[in-house]
């Protein structure tokens, strides 16, 4: 009877974990600064953790909320191991050799430049004020939930993220004048003195 | 660009990367089963660090104990130096007996080693005197003859020719 609950609360995780999965690949990707293969590691960690109750969900938040948290604080363990054994550099090597470089088709070039320039801009900003960034604007959370995945309280979370929205502006307002002033130097050399 | 107008775009922005995120995630049973082979490479992986790690470590103690034992090797004694250049004038068959006014300056070499060792002991200054005077060649016994105490001796005037027979009159002069 007990391993019957067991069984069916594991299913109810499993459906409740696919449903997310989306979702909690993309704040994965943002925990891992945008490496994919890093975040399908930490991803994969985590619905372990979950499955086998090392990580229980105890009610007093969403699930989604619970899961992010989970996410990100082992996204935060697996990176700082990887920092111990070193290793971080030998597989960014060997993914830089493995992966393919998909060619984006001329009509979303513009979109590709814009993104390599939001994400330059993303990675300069603090670690706090991307997540709070991250979680207000893509994962569409309320600023008290962001709150709760950062661990910090809802003072701290809402300053994080109005410095976040304030330099982050500032950065692609940088960033969008040396792309055009780049971009007209190409089109147009005889113009430069 | 007003405060309102930044939110949407950093909105838009961020729907943008979302989508792009959506095309990469990979199926949830891949995630959920691929743990043993990808924890199986990573395994692998850190043995293979591991044992870069290991060689490593032994290339450097060794050198290191190569260098140890360089460090520690017994210093050429003052004996086992080569003697000093000795400058004789005239042809190498000339055997006139060598002045100390005719020696050269020892060279750099055993000048060096000297004050070396005097900087180094100089409690044993005395110990090293008594050593060198003490110091009896090895080819000492062959300088000895039976006519030893003849050749060391002068005659006394009250002596008889028979005791001087022995003596040529060039000796004597």
């Amino acid at each position: 009877m007990n391993a019957e609950a067991s069984l069916m609360e594991i299913e109810d995780l499993r459906a409740q974990l696919e449903q997310h999965h989306s979702s909690s690949f993309g704040w994965a990707m943002g925990c891992c600064r945008r490496d994919a293969s890093e975040a399908e590691d930490v991803l994969h960690n985590v619905y372990v953790k979950v499955l086998e109750g090392k990580a229980r969900f105890n009610g007093a938040s969403s699930f989604k909320t619970w899961l992010f948290a989970v996410i990100r604080k082992t996204a935060s363990d697996q990176r700082r191991r990887n920092l111990l054994r070193g290793i971080i550099v030998m597989r960014a090597a060997e993914r830089s050799f493995s992966l393919p470089h998909p060619e984006r088709p001329d009509e979303s070039a513009y979109r590709g430049e814009v993104q390599t320039i939001f994400q330059h801009a993303l990675r300069r900003l603090s670690g706090r004020q991307r997540e709070a960034l991250e979680l207000v604007f893509y994962h569409e959370l309320s600023i008290e939930e962001a709150s709760a995945v950062m661990g910090v309280s809802l003072g701290s979370a809402r300053t994080h993220y109005e410095r976040g929205k304030k330099r982050l502006r500032e950065l692609l307002e940088e960033s969008e004048e040396l792309y055009e002033s780049e971009w007209g130097r190409k089109k147009n050399p005889a113009t430069v003195p | 660009m007003n405060q309102n107008g930044d939110e949407k775009r950093i909105q838009q922005l961020f729907r943008e990367m979302s989508r792009d995120d959506e095309l990469r995630t990979p199926a949830f049973s891949r995630v959920v089963h691929g743990a043993n082979s990808r924890s199986g490479a990573t395994r692998a992986g850190l043995s293979r660090s591991l044992a870069l790690t290991l060689a490593t470590l032994c290339v450097v103690a060794i050198t290191l104990a190569i260098g140890v034992l360089r460090y520690q090797a017994p210093v050429e004694p003052i004996s086992e130096l080569p003697p000093p250049a000795i400058d004789l004038p005239g042809t190498p068959t000339d055997i006139t007996p060598v002045t100390p006014e005719v020696i050269k300056p020892a060279s750099p070499r055993l000048t060096v080693a000297v004050s070396h060792v005097r900087h180094r002991k100089p409690v044993n200054d005395l110990a090293l005197a008594v050593k060198l005077s003490s110091w009896r060649s090895p080819t000492d016994s062959l300088l000895k003859s039976s006519s030893d105490d003849k050749l060391m001796s002068l005659p006394n005037l009250s002596d008889s020719l028979r005791t001087l027979r022995f003596y040529s009159l060039d000796e004597l002069n």
